[in-house]
């Protein structure tokens, strides 16, 4: 169903968890444990009926599991992660380290630097006060 | 006011900070002479033996300053802004700067070519004794200079250089230090710098090495200790500048070693993706460029093209440098 789109993406899973970048934009990408374990089984080409299929039969595993792993597989396409494949038959099974934290099939993607622009020390600043004094604080 | 107009604030309060004695020191890399400057001479003292065989006994004018200071982070927030516990960024056509409240500030004036870390004091004094904070500012320096500071070990055969990529524990550095010893040409077994252009090439950034104490044991080096981390299992830092370190050394592959139970080593071709993640998530991590995605995007451009081998280890290091003598002698 879905391969690595190597056109773009370099990935690892180290430890369990799993490191993805787009080295056309530099964008770094991390999963939930679990994430990393569906996210591994996706990029060897494993259908996703399969892999909803070991999720089901794990003890606990919650009713909307189906849902929560067609959101991860849609953020997955979203960012070109994954791109369409044909499948590959072949036995999968989950390690019970995966669901070390739960169920949750997450995606984040880390930008810090363009996201934690919260204040610019400089460019705020009145020269007159010389140093840093913010315009907004002598009104 | 520009962030070089900033600097400049910075740069009186740094002189005004500066205690006495041999506060500073120039190294030259490549045919640039950097001057890193501390304001105590405890921190000078500590780096600068890391850069045994690269210091200018007589001072130039520098191609470019590294400043190291500590004070309280506090001194460089905005009045009225204290409370906000996030990190601040600026960034203009003369420089750039971050400021971690109650942590670090870092910064670059790109028009001087002078670079700003300051340090917390109560925060982790050995990141600044240790060469931590000096290796995170000569990444920005290399980035600022047409180059890029990468966490791998470099080693060749007769001009042609493989870099040696793994995270810690991965026998890198073993085998590395085992190359050097065996007459190898040798660059690094740790920090490498590379062009950002052209054909990519390593090049030294300074001339000591560093084996974990088991290794040491066994390779028996003989070579002057600088330091004992106790931080990474007492691992040895080493003066290794009475051999002769390669310039610069033309890279012809990535090697991603291996530890394995095998009694003898191999090497093969592998994927790239899971071995260029690792050196390339390891420098960031390294570095401070974690979430950085221009760091991320220039070191993988630097390094897609070229052609990355397994190299599975064995226990014995002879075997293993013999293997990759070899390789690169007929392979590369």
């Amino acid at each position: 169903m879905y391969k690595l789109n190597e056109e773009k993406m370099f990935f690892d899973i180290a430890d369990g968890q799993a490191v993805v970048i787009n080295f056309v934009t530099g964008m770094y990408y991390g999963t939930s444990t679990l994430g990393s374990a569906v996210l591994e089984k996706l990029v060897q080409k494993v259908s996703s009926d399969k892999i909803l299929a070991e999720l089901a039969a794990a003890d606990g595993c919650p009713a909307d599991m189906g849902a929560r792993l067609d959101a991860f597989i849609k953020a997955l396409s979203d960012k070109e992660i994954i791109v369409p494949a044909d499948t590959e038959d072949r036995e999968i099974s989950f390690d019970s380290a995966a669901f070390a934290d739960g169920f949750e099939l997450t995606l984040d993607e880390f930008a810090e630097v363009q996201d934690l622009l919260l204040a610019d020390p400089i460019h705020d600043v009145d020269v007159e006060e010389g140093w840093p004094v913010r315009k907004d604080d002598e009104e | 006011m520009t962030l070089s107009d900033y600097f400049q604030n910075i740069d009186k309060r740094i002189i005004s900070m500066t205690g006495e004695g041999e506060t500073s020191f120039q190294i030259k890399i490549g045919n640039q002479v950097i001057e890193q400057r501390f304001t105590t001479e405890e921190q000078a003292s500590g780096v600068k033996k890391y850069f045994t065989g690269t210091i200018q006994d007589i001072k130039s004018t520098p191609d470019a300053i590294l400043n190291f200071w500590t004070d309280d982070i506090e001194n460089y927030l905005l009045p009225g802004s204290k409370e906000i516990d996030a990190i601040w960024q600026s960034k203009d056509d003369t420089g750039y700067l971050r400021i971690i409240p109650g942590y670090e500030l870092s910064g670059t004036d790109y028009r001087r070519n002078i670079f700003y870390y300051c340090r917390q004091p109560e925060s982790n004094p050995g990141y600044m004794l240790y060469g931590h904070a000096m290796v995170v500012m000569l990444g920005q320096w290399a980035r600022q200079n047409g180059m890029l500071l990468l966490h791998s070990a470099c080693v060749g055969i007769n001009g042609k250089g493989v870099l040696l990529s793994a995270r810690g524990g991965g026998g890198k550095s073993t085998l590395a230090v085992s190359c050097l010893l065996n007459g190898f040409d040798f660059v690094s077994d740790d920090y490498i710098l590379v062009n950002q252009e052209g054909p990519l090439k390593a090049m030294p950034l300074y001339r000591t090495v560093s084996l974990n104490q088991d290794m040491a044991s066994v390779l028996n080096p003989g070579l002057p200790v600088i330091r004992i981390d106790a931080e990474r299992n007492d691992k040895l830092m080493m003066d290794a500048s009475c051999y002769e370190f390669r310039e610069s050394l033309p890279v012809h592959a990535i090697i991603y070693p291996n530890l394995t139970d095998n009694d003898s080593p191999a090497i093969k071709e592998t994927p790239r993706g899971p071995v260029l993640v690792k050196l390339i998530d390891s420098t960031a991590s390294q570095l401070g460029y974690i979430r950085d995605p221009e760091a991320y995007r220039q070191m993988s451009q630097r390094l897609i093209g070229i052609p990355v081998y397994e190299i599975g280890l064995c226990k014995d290091p002879e075997k293993n440098v013999k293997c990759l003598l070899e390789f690169i002698q007929k392979e590369i």
